[in-house]
């Protein structure tokens, strides 16, 4: 009779020293903590793609009326507000402000829809028209010494063409904020004989892709 | 005999009740968890052409030289 006691006391004894022993090499008496404790990693992939866009914050020149003073071959406005020369329109403040509203460097090139002396009328020698880019926000255009258009702080005014001939007004317009508008000023040689009326010119800024 | 019998029988009880453990503790482990590699990809962006163009217009008025003067 003894031993039947001591028989299913061993057994129990064995059973419960197996359980714990289960559960301690294999913390299957923790797998709730073990879950909640436990992390991972997941990824998230967004790929921007190239988005390449300028915007015309300021897209008009206006210099109002005026005329060639008489004896005068031509008179010369521009848009920087400087003063005119040999002739009556008021000094104009006012000029192209391009944006580079994507996300990479652009190129940015500038033709007018119709010349000079087309435009104007009268005597196509004395006809012309510039024009000249600085930084509109410090930082805008990125130098590059290689080409001969780009210096963000030249006043060197240059002939604009009708043409789709490359004439940058910067080659590297940055597109981060604050510092990716350009101003674009014009400048006008009237001839003398101009037509009276009102006079319209397209200018039309190309952007292109800047490495 | 009788008490051979019974250890026999508690024995074979507690290998059940092993296997059974060891069954129950299978079924709850850890379960492999999205990692590394499971990724959320929102796909690409269509490409806004590489070519932007913005027109911006230049207007003046010419008077004539005596409306010019008068208005000077």
């Amino acid at each position: 009779m003894a031993e039947k006691k001591i028989g299913p006391a061993i057994a129990i004894i064995l059973l419960i020293i197996a359980v714990l022993f289960i559960s301690s090499t294999t913390g299957g008496l923790k797998l709730r903590q073990v879950g909640f404790a436990s992390s991972t990693i997941g990824t998230a992939t967004v790929n921007v793609s190239t988005d390449l866009s300028i915007y015309l914050v300021d897209s008009n020149i206006t210099f109002g009326n005026g005329a060639v003073d008489s004896g005068s071959q031509y008179g010369i406005l521009d848009s920087t507000g400087a003063a005119v020369t040999n002739c009556s329109w008021n000094p104009t403040n006012d000029p192209f402000v391009i944006q580079n509203d994507g996300n990479v460097n652009v190129n940015i090139t500038i033709t007018a829809s119709t010349a000079a002396g087309t435009w104007f009328g009268g005597t196509p020698a004395s006809a012309a028209m510039w024009y000249n880019y600085s930084n509109n926000e410090a930082g805008s255009c990125l130098l590059d010494s290689g080409n001969p258009y780009v210096n963000a702080t030249n006043s060197t005014w240059r002939i604009l063409p009708v043409t789709s001939n490359i004439n940058y007004t910067c080659q590297k317009l940055n597109y981060s904020e604050p510092s990716d508008e350009m101003r674009i000023d014009l400048k006008l040689q009237v001839p003398q004989d101009a037509p009276q009326g009102l006079k319209t010119n397209a200018i039309t800024f190309t952007a292109s892709y800047s490495a | 005999m009788a008490t051979v019998e019974i250890k026999e029988k508690y024995i074979v009880a507690l290998v059940v009740l092993l296997v059974a453990g060891l069954i129950l503790v299978g079924s709850f482990a850890p379960q492999a968890m999205p990692s590394a590699g499971n990724s959320v990809y929102a796909g690409d962006n269509p490409v806004v052409g590489m070519n932007s163009a913005a027109t911006g217009y230049v207007t003046l008025i010419v008077d004539s030289p005596k409306a010019a003067e008068v208005n000077g």
